[in-house]
């Protein structure tokens, strides 16, 4: 193997590894600000008919969530925001809102099963296990009796799941946050709200803690 | 899509044919290498209202064996780019030619195989992976062009 030859394999394999070396850098150091966020509306005041979390008088901060229960991503920033109810118990109130897309084949259906489990005062729950089972039911073709087996584990009245998921009133429900989601000029799930200002999507829940812990300390 | 146009039509040396296998391989080896660390890292995409990227990066065919694909991708176009060097090299060893082109077209086969898994499994396209999809198409075409500049027939591979 001639010298050269040597060189140019030498300096192939560094190049190699400063790139990979690099990307690692890059990828913990990429600052969350460094993307800018879309241009949106200030989400609409939360109202009785919301679906929320925590504090429910005196919140000095509220935190909507536009989320898809077919989403990876929102199933990340679920488990982080269980942990901020958990952590700013008396502060925070979280705001839950329907924004099942278009791409995912049962997000529409899955927040049917939400919306039913709220009518039951069980939407949190059935959220842990729409998120927590997430795969085995997001190409499924029978959603529905995947979704009523989650409620018949919580305890709910099926006949009055079923009724209430198959409601257009349901459909209607889910459509109008939805459409209200969508005319703020949201793009992507999930989209978070802190006192009605989009904030990036936090990388991992210490990020996300410091945010709502210094719009505390604004206040 | 212009430069694609243009660098099929000029006629390139073999040094010039081996710099942009290198390149290719090299971006391969970029997209897989980002790929894997935010796989690892546990950063997925959000889902947005039009592209399925997510969908298809934490979809069963991402990883096998708990491992993920685009750590494959990163092994494979580093070799890429080793094979590369040593095809500039000994480019008329017998074993090494067909070592070349059996890389390759197994790069070439992998891509398609991607594809249709995309377009008729998952419905899904990542620009992520469409990306390597590309590269691997060029890199297999280069290497054609690479063996035929190097006056190596292919029948006698």
């Amino acid at each position: 193997m001639k010298t050269k030859e040597i060189g140019i394999w030498i300096g192939v394999i560094i190049a190699l590894l400063l790139t990979f070396w690099g990307l690692i850098t890059l990828v913990n150091n990429s600052n969350p600000s460094d993307t800018p966020l879309p241009e949106v509306k200030t989400p609409k005041a939360v109202s009785k008919n919301d679906i929320t979390l925590g504090a429910q008088n005196n919140a000095k901060i509220i935190l909507t969530e536009y989320a898809d229960f077919q989403c990876p991503a929102c199933t990340t920033q679920a488990e982080f925001i269980k942990n901020l109810n958990k952590d700013f118990k008396d502060n925070l109130l979280i705001v839950y809102r329907f924004l099942p897309l278009d791409i995912h084949k049962n997000a529409l259906p899955s927040a049917q099963a939400a919306f039913a489990a709220f009518k039951q005062n069980k939407f949190w729950e059935m959220s842990d296990l729409l998120y927590q089972n997430q795969a085995s039911w997001s190409e499924a073709d029978n959603a529905q009796k995947i979704f009523t087996d989650y409620a018949k584990a919580l305890n709910l009245n099926l006949d009055q799941f079923t009724l209430d998921y198959n409601a257009n009133s349901t459909k209607e429900f889910i459509n109008n946050e939805r459409n209200e989601g969508m005319s703020l000029g949201i793009v992507y799930t999930p989209s978070l709200f802190v006192n009605g200002k989009l904030i990036e999507n936090p990388k991992n829940y210490d990020d996300f803690k410091k945010i709502i812990q210094n719009e505390i300390n604004n206040k | 899509m212009m430069i694609l146009k243009k660098l099929f039509k000029m006629k390139l040396t073999i040094n010039k044919i081996f710099i942009i296998l290198m390149i290719l391989s090299f971006l391969g080896f970029v997209d897989s290498s980002y790929l894997t660390i935010t796989d690892y890292k546990h950063i997925i995409p959000p889902c947005t209202i039009t592209q399925g990227c997510e969908k298809v990066l934490s979809s069963s065919f991402a990883t096998i064996y708990g491992i993920p694909l685009a750590f494959f991708g990163v092994l494979y176009f580093a070799t890429s780019m080793l094979l590369n060097v040593s095809m500039l090299h000994r480019s008329h060893n017998p074993l090494l030619r067909r070592l070349f082109i059996l890389f390759n077209s197994s790069g070439v086969i992998t891509a398609i195989i991607l594809l249709v898994i995309q377009f008729l499994v998952i419905k899904a396209l990542c620009q992520y992976c469409m990306l390597v999809e590309l590269l691997l198409f060029l890199i297999f075409y280069f290497s054609i062009l690479f063996l035929k500049r190097s006056k190596i027939s292919l029948t006698h591979l």
